[in-house]
């Protein structure tokens, strides 16, 4: 049986020479360790101070400073976003915490910024569209894709915030209270693409992905149980995937493939003339093409997709050509279909498809009422479409309008002012602070839309997303 | 070598490397400032640092102030630059029937009065681009009067094929052409590309310019008609609004001539791409001043002023007259085709800009509590 170690040691009380002995050792240890703390830190110095005089030579504005704030960033990374909680009437600092708990229902959920300070952040709203909680976040984020779930008695819903294309990161937020439970990095040679969707079980999530070494699109599957475990990759068959949706099937992936290689640091389109985007349906558990549409034009950029329950899906456009020609900005798609369907604006309708500018930030649709709402910040406009008759029914004048989704049918609506008839289809965010409730006028022939607004203290980022209600 | 000195370069090395690594996005954020469509609004994050980033309060702005100023703002900043654009192009158009009276053709002469006054009229419309919304922005119909960039030179040829298809073009013939063919760019095709007009360009040139100065009539008539739902002032929502709009609109301005007119022409900060504006006429620099001076009006409006003066605010109002001063004397020295500029003067230039952006973004929009748009520059 070995001895045990404390019974190997001296008694503590040393005597003499023992004594000397120890103090000139510890003496020792201690100038050696300062020595080289010292060595260290002028070592640190030169290097940086060496790589600091390379940067100034290309960028006049490097500063000694961006290490520093470049490892507060990394930092803030790793330990990712803190959960805050603001009241909706709380000012617009996105990085300080307010102590304050809304206690009230999450029915969609935003990406928001404060551009003037570089501050972003996530944050809940209730049906009277105010704020429950934010959540600060270390860079601009793009889509935001609430879990399903099997039973919503017994757990919150995850929250899958993408980082803006491209980031290396996402993050994954409890619905409830905004709280960050997870942040996941990108693995080597491999950037987030802005858009990710849950399977049906809520199981997996599937993320658009780019392959840093050769701009070809790829398709990460994570895995919930596992802590978002990447557990397998699929190819996207195109270049830059953007937004991806799950097929009412349970079965098939959709993936808008814009078909443009952007360089990262500069987000520069590399390849504007050749490109070549696609939409493409994707089985599920294997990862085989299952159908490949291309648009008329190759540079009409399939960007965004919405899924009607029935099948179709919705397909939002930004056109990379010309800047006088005219292209149909939505289009719809219905798998099996040889192309893709354009909607319709009225011949008489001086203002055609370029009153969306060639862009097309999101779309919606409400598979309920048929119709679809499509917005656009440079044209400053939203617009609802008829997907029965395929027309344009209206547009509305909202200045860089972005996000778009539905109005749960269940949710009570409190208007802010009188509305013609009926209730609110859609809420449209945009980047001056304004969420606005858009409907349609039945009792009006031909039929209008409306729109009512609310403003609050935030700049809304490209997309919002619906949540149902949520108690939190 | 000893243990502590082995250890020491070790830590060195970590250290620096991971101060380095976490150094990188800023290096890369930098060019992100540079990416800029010809027709978008404000930036989104630029090479601007935060480092200028202080809290600033916003004014508590009366409603009666704000719908004072947006309604001054109408009156005498939107509707007379439509105005003075209008008459310029109906006086392009007067002397165009005038030269080509005669015989239907002009010659070198009488070709280098109605170059002067197309850059009149080139200038008129680069003030006007400071009403970046509103009838001459919708569905892109800014288009057919400033086809600007034109990056596959589609103007050039475009009209050649035009005029020699049609040779006795009418005005109402030339609205329904494709917005390449028509107004500003195309005039300045035909005025610079040719030392004397023939008919049929002479003829082309009466009909471009009514087309234009037609289309500009129906602009500047529907915003004295509305100018107050095209601006949006009047209640307390409509001001924020509107106030939102305007300020957006003159941060928009400084980010496009930054960046299209100046950065990708001149490859300032990355590769080049485009071309300088009235860059057949060699006249950029007339255009890039036009420009500041619809900035300079709108930043150094007295009403503006006296509201920043009223909240305490005469710093900031000082600043941004000082950097326009500063800019307008800057582009006084350089010459009039700025290609021919040294690339130090075009980076002068670029970096005055890229200052007054920062001011506009950083201090103006918080102070008058506008929000800084960006979903228009997103790209996704």
């Amino acid at each position: 049986m070995s001895t045990p170690l404390h019974s190997r040691h001296k008694p503590s009380r040393l005597i003499g020479s023992d004594k000397e002995t120890g103090l000139n050792m510890l003496a020792q240890t201690l100038k050696n360790t300062l020595t080289t703390l010292g060595l260290a830190s002028v070592g640190t110095a030169a290097l940086v101070g060496a790589h600091h005089l390379g940067r100034k030579q290309y960028n006049s504005q490097a500063r000694l400073t961006d290490y520093r704030d470049g490892l507060r960033q990394a930092l803030s990374k790793v330990t990712a976003a803190t959960p805050i909680v603001a009241p909706s009437d709380a000012p617009a600092n996105l990085a300080q915490s307010q102590a304050r708990r809304n206690n009230s229902s999450v029915t969609w959920i935003s990406g928001v910024a404060e551009l003037t300070t570089s501050e972003f952040a996530v944050v809940g709203l209730n049906a009277a569209r105010e704020i429950v909680w934010q959540s600060a976040m270390p860079e601009r984020v793009h889509d935001l894709l609430i879990q399903p779930l099997a039973s919503k008695a017994l757990q919150a819903p995850h929250v899958a915030v993408m980082g803006r294309r491209p980031s290396e990161w996402f993050w994954i937020l409890d619905a409830h209270s905004g709280e960050v439970v997870h942040s996941i990095n990108a693995q080597t040679d491999r950037h987030f693409y802005g858009h990710a969707c849950y399977s049906l079980q809520g199981d997996l999530l599937y993320v658009t992905e780019n392959n840093t070494a050769d701009f070809s699109g790829r398709i990460g599957i994570y895995e919930v149980a596992s802590g978002y475990k990447k557990i397998a990759e699929y190819a996207s068959h195109g270049i830059g995937p953007h937004e991806i949706v799950m097929h009412p099937d349970g079965e098939s992936l959709l993936i808008a493939n814009g078909g443009i290689k952007t360089e990262r640091a500069s987000r520069e389109e590399l390849n504007l003339d050749s490109m070549q985007p696609s939409l493409v349906y994707l089985n599920r558990h294997t990862g085989q093409l299952l159908q490949q549409v291309f648009p008329a034009h190759n540079q009409m950029s399939v960007r965004h997709l919405a899924m009607h329950d029935n099948g179709s899906v919705i397909i939002g456009i930004q056109f990379q050509g010309e800047r006088h020609l005219s292209v149909p900005m939505v289009l719809t798609h219905r798998r099996g279909e040889p192309k893709f369907t354009e909607l319709q604006i009225a011949k008489d309708d001086s203002k055609g498809w370029h009153r969306f500018h060639h862009y097309i930030a999101s779309v919606a649709v409400d598979s309920k009422h048929n119709l679809a709402c499509a917005t656009s910040p440079i044209g400053g406009c939203a617009a609802v479409f008829d997907l029965s008759t395929g027309m344009m029914i209206g547009d509305t004048p909202l200045a860089d309008c972005a996000g778009v989704t539905t109005w749960p049918s269940q949710t009570q609506y409190q208007a802010t002012q009188q509305i013609p008839s009926g209730l609110p289809l859609f809420l449209v965010s945009d980047g001056q602070g304004y969420l606005s409730s858009i409907g349609v006028d039945q009792a009006a022939y031909p039929q209008s839309i409306w729109v009512e607004k609310k403003h609050q203290s935030y700049a809304f980022d490209n997309h919002l997303t619906t949540l149902g209600t949520v108690d939190s | 070598m000893k243990k502590h000195q082995l250890a020491a370069m070790v830590l060195s090395a970590l250290s620096a490397g991971i101060l380095i690594s976490c150094s990188k996005p800023a290096d890369e954020a930098q060019p992100t400032a540079n990416k800029q469509a010809a027709d978008v609004k404000p930036a989104t994050e630029s090479s601007e640092t935060a480092a200028d980033t202080t809290a600033v309060k916003a004014i508590a702005l009366s409603d009666a102030s704000a719908e004072s100023y947006l309604k001054q703002v109408a009156d005498t900043q939107i509707i007379s630059a439509y105005k003075n654009v209008v008459e310029q192009s109906q006086a392009l158009n007067v002397l165009a029937t005038q030269s080509c009276q005669a015989d239907g053709s002009v010659a070198a002469d009488k070709l280098a009065a109605l170059r002067a006054q197309w850059l009149q009229l080139a200038k008129a419309w680069a003030q006007a681009e400071i009403i970046g919304f509103g009838p001459a922005m919708d569905s892109m119909s800014n288009l057919y009067i400033n086809y600007y960039p034109d990056e596959r030179g589609l103007v050039h040829q475009g009209v050649i094929d035009l005029i020699a298809a049609n040779p006795n073009l009418t005005p109402e013939q030339l609205a329904s052409e494709s917005a390449i063919v028509q107004g500003i760019p195309g005039l300045e095709e035909v005025l610079y590309a040719n030392d004397s007009l023939d008919k049929s360009q002479c003829q082309y040139v009466i009909s471009a310019s009514a087309a234009l100065a037609n289309r500009l009539d129906k602009v500047s008539q529907d915003w004295q008609a509305s100018p107050q739902s095209l601006l949006s002032y009047g209640s307390p929502d409509d001001n924020k609004e509107g106030l939102n709009r305007w300020v957006n609109s003159i941060l928009a301005l400084v980010e496009t001539t930054k960046s299209t007119s100046l950065d990708q022409p001149l490859g300032i900060t990355g590769n080049k791409k485009g071309h300088l504006p009235a860059d057949a006429a060699g006249q950029s620099r007339e255009i890039i001043t036009a420009k500041v001076a619809a900035l300079n009006k709108a930043l150094t409006d007295p009403a503006l002023v006296a509201i920043l003066s009223e909240n305490g605010q005469d710093t900031l109002a000082d600043k941004l007259s000082t950097l326009l001063s500063d800019t307008s004397t800057l582009l006084a020295q350089l010459p009039e085709d700025l290609a021919t500029a040294t690339p130090e003067q075009q980076k002068a230039l670029y970096d005055k800009l890229t200052e007054l952006a920062q001011v506009v973004k950083r201090q103006l929009m918080p102070t008058l509590g506008v929000q800084v748009g960006f979903n228009s520059t997103d790209g996704d």
